[in-house]
């Protein structure tokens, strides 16, 4: 039985693209500044990670105008929410100690000769 | 990858959308609102059939409608199936208002009996809609 850490993500491992994905898996979408206090980030951070997660095709970018403001909505694509549900399946076995092998015991152990 | 950090990156993505989900709940607040404007006008428009209860109900309930699209479009996010639910709620409302005003409006005018479960019946899309969006916005995941 392999280890659950083959199953994570690269692309979602690190701490922000993480909390980027686990904010948008709990919405439709969500607009940029929302998103950016959510994750507790600066503008240039958010917008590096959300390059990085929309070149993976985990999240979806939507431009739009309310009013004479431009507003920009994220969300996740299926495919983003599939990663990140793996990923998160993948975490929680580790937390549980999926995958790990007892050590064998020693001390009752036979010895040959 | 160890157990701990392991343990402290899902603490650390339930505590997220826990507060993301949570901010979903102005669609219950627009929902609920939606309903009672829709229950005003239905009733007035049903138990007072005349030209100048429709003349004035009719406008102060889409200036109601439209604050609330104003409302709508002013917020940062949109919960979990938003659009699935929000498109239910709005075809059951609109077929649900429609069969209640033009059944009423030929058939029974003025009557209670017809226009207060009308009425109602008709604001049970939207606040069912409320109602899900609660129970939704306040389910503990991990």
């Amino acid at each position: 039985m392999s280890h659950p850490r083959a199953r994570l993500d690269d692309t979602i491992h690190a701490p922000v693209r993480f909390s980027i994905m686990a904010a948008l898996a709990a919405a439709d979408e969500a607009d940029f500044r929302f998103l950016r206090d959510t994750v507790e980030v600066s503008d240039s951070a958010l917008s590096k990670q959300l390059s990085t997660l929309e070149g993976a095709g985990y999240v979806k970018v939507r431009k739009t105008f309310v009013g004479r403001r431009p507003r920009t909505f994220l969300g996740l694509t299926p495919h983003g929410r599939e990663a990140f549900d793996r990923h998160v399946e993948a975490l929680r076995d580790i937390a549980a100690g999926a995958g790990v092998t007892p050590p064998e015991p020693t001390a009752d152990r036979p010895r040959p000769g | 990858m160890q157990r701990e950090e392991a343990l402290k990156a899902l603490v650390a993505a339930q505590d997220i959308t826990e507060r993301v989900r949570r901010r979903g709940r102005w669609y219950a607040g627009y929902s609920a609102g939606f309903g009672a404007i829709t229950v005003a006008l239905v009733l007035v428009v049903g138990l007072w059939p005349s030209p100048a209860a429709v003349a004035v109900a009719t406008p102060v309930a889409l200036v109601g409608f439209a604050a609330l699209t104003v409302y709508c479009l002013r917020q940062p996010m949109s919960p979990r199936r938003h659009a699935a639910v929000h498109l239910t709620s709005m075809a059951g409302w609109a077929a649900a208002y429609l069969a209640t005003l033009v059944v009423g409006t030929t058939a029974f005018p003025g009557a209670v009996w017809w226009w207060v479960p009308g009425a109602l019946v008709c604001a049970l899309p939207p606040f069912a809609a409320a109602l899900y969006t609660l129970a939704r916005t306040a389910e503990p995941r991990a």
